[in-house]
């Protein structure tokens, strides 16, 4: 906790970072006056100006470049593409087969490219951690953030329709993702679009209730922990060689663990946004 | 001029999608507003996807979720653009939270998201 | 035959109240009125296209799904803009009383 809050003192700027050489430099540019602080303007309205042209020169050089490009791609919609070639073709017939999914593109993030999509979790945890320390709030800041949430009557009546059926469309679309459009990443993001409608129907003390800060922790971790532990055995036991049911009860559940992850990233996000903690 | 526009036509989401990626780009490069380049990022996201998604079509192709016709390889689109831009999505998505924190943070210390006056007010800081 | 023209009718007026919205978003000066044509296009419209899809395909499956658009979509406008009128008023300190020339701009 200490480490963190000198975290954001450097963010901050108050504090320096140690291995600094830029001290020395600091006093001599105080010698220097304030004069040449007028002829940096406007070098820097001159700098400014060719900037502009020189963007714009970048952008029509780059727009006549990728319009030639375009031209002379194959046209929308023709079988001549070369992404349509053996690769798809294999996806698209071995799929179920192979992995038990009819929805193929799920079968394919999670099946054979299941580390890529391993990765993007990571990488949606990872974006929760850097937004939760850049955006920890400390004691002083708490106290001027208000919680809207609650004290109006047609948003709280509006919700308690609304997020049952919010909800039920998010694990519907999160259970079937196998065999239907829908997955991880989509129900994941209805069910934090519910949750997220929850708190501000309801104010922030009713999603802690059942979220609360070791909650929503144990769901991230559990959901990366889990996907991690079950896309390792399947590769361990050798992939291919299970038998179709077993494989499409492995999608299902990296599924989920997908739709956990996303789920209480969508969540962070709006909860370090508006109030700076969980 | 008849065989420039039927190019066109026929790569009509190609030339939207590099048409969307250059106004972001410019968009990106000459905004003075914070706020505003994070949303120039994410029209490029979107060109970038309109450029992939519109790859993998087939004319006549339904969706690559097997139905009653089985894994009949002519029937269904290409499904590997669709996982790319799904991780594109991810990234973007991830990318665009980081980029707000940040901006917040920069907020609450300068009061302004303005680059011209950011630029003003870390050089008065430094003399 | 009457099918299509029933639809056709919805369609146009579907249409004219988009037209309508989008000509108010623009032209009206002050921040409620403009949300209001905003909204009433919203869900007015929304309505007359999804009725005009309705009616043109009959009943089945897919239109059933289209009534429960129109039932998501019906709940969550005006509740959105009430939402954002009220974050006008909270943040606004004319509001509820006399308006100046400024506020209107």
């Amino acid at each position: 906790m200490k480490k963190l809050s000198r975290f954001n003192d450097w963010v901050d700027g108050e504090l320096d970072f140690p291995l600094s050489t830029l001290h020395d430099a600091r006093p001599e540019r105080h010698e220097r006056g304030r004069h040449h602080s007028m002829s940096d303007s406007r070098s820097l309205s001159a700098f400014s100006k060719v900037y502009a042209l020189l963007c714009l020169l970048v952008c029509l050089l780059l727009v006549c470049t990728l319009l030639a490009v375009a031209a002379a791609l194959p046209g929308f919609g023709s079988e001549e593409n070369p992404t349509v070639n053996e690769v798809s073709e294999h996806y698209v017939g071995q799929a179920e087969h192979e992995t038990g999914a009819e929805n193929v593109i799920a079968g394919m993030i999670l099946n054979y490219r299941g580390f890529d999509t391993f990765g993007e979790s990571c990488v949606l945890f990872l974006a929760v951690c850097c937004v939760m320390q850049l955006l920890w709030s400390t004691g002083a800041e708490k106290k001027q953030k208000t919680d809207f949430g609650g004290q109006d009557v047609i948003l709280s009546r509006v919700c308690r329709v609304l997020v049952p059926c919010v909800l039920c469309f998010g694990l519907c679309v999160l259970f079937s993702g196998h065999t239907s459009p829908g997955g991880g990443f989509s129900g994941g993001s209805v069910l934090g679009a519910a949750l997220i409608i929850f708190a501000l129907a309801f104010g922030d003390g009713a999603v802690s209730r059942f979220f609360s800060r070791r909650i929503y922790n144990l769901v991230r971790i559990t959901g990366l922990m889990v996907y991690a532990l079950m896309f390792g055995c399947y590769i361990f036991l050798g992939a291919n060689g299970i038998e179709s049911e077993l494989s499409r009860y492995i999608v299902l559940v990296v599924d989920i663990a997908v739709g956990l992850v996303v789920m209480s990233t969508m969540y962070g996000f709006y909860s370090f946004y508006t109030k700076g903690e969980l | 001029m008849t065989g420039l526009i039927n190019a066109i036509i026929d790569n009509r989401y190609a030339v939207t999608a590099v048409l969307l990626f250059v106004i972001g780009l410019a968009n990106m490069l000459l905004q003075p507003n914070l706020i505003k380049k994070v949303v120039a990022f994410n029209i490029m996201d979107s060109a970038t996807f309109l450029m992939l998604a519109s790859r993998g079509f087939v004319e006549g192709r339904v969706a690559a979720v097997l139905t009653d016709g089985g894994a009949d390889v002519s029937r269904y689109v290409n499904p590997i653009p669709a996982g790319l831009v799904l991780t594109g999505i991810v990234v973007s998505v991830s990318v665009s939270a980081f980029s707000l924190a940040l901006i917040q943070r920069i907020y609450a210390r300068y009061g302004t998201v303005e680059l011209g006056e950011l630029l003003k007010l870390t050089k008065k800081e430094k003399v | 035959m009457i099918r299509p023209a029933i639809a056709g009718l919805l369609y146009a007026l579907a249409l004219f109240v988009f037209f309508s919205e989008i000509l108010g978003l623009y032209r009206f000066k002050y921040v409620l009125n403009r949300m209001h044509a905003a909204a009433m296009g919203d869900t007015l419209g929304i309505m007359l296209i999804v009725a005009g899809t309705i009616v043109l395909r009959g009943w089945s499956m897919a239109s059933l799904k289209l009534v429960l658009i129109l039932a998501f979509m019906f709940l969550t406008g005006p509740a959105a803009t009430h939402l954002i009128a009220g974050g006008e008023v909270r943040s606004n300190e004319h509001a509820g009383g006399e308006y100046t020339q400024e506020d209107r701009r």
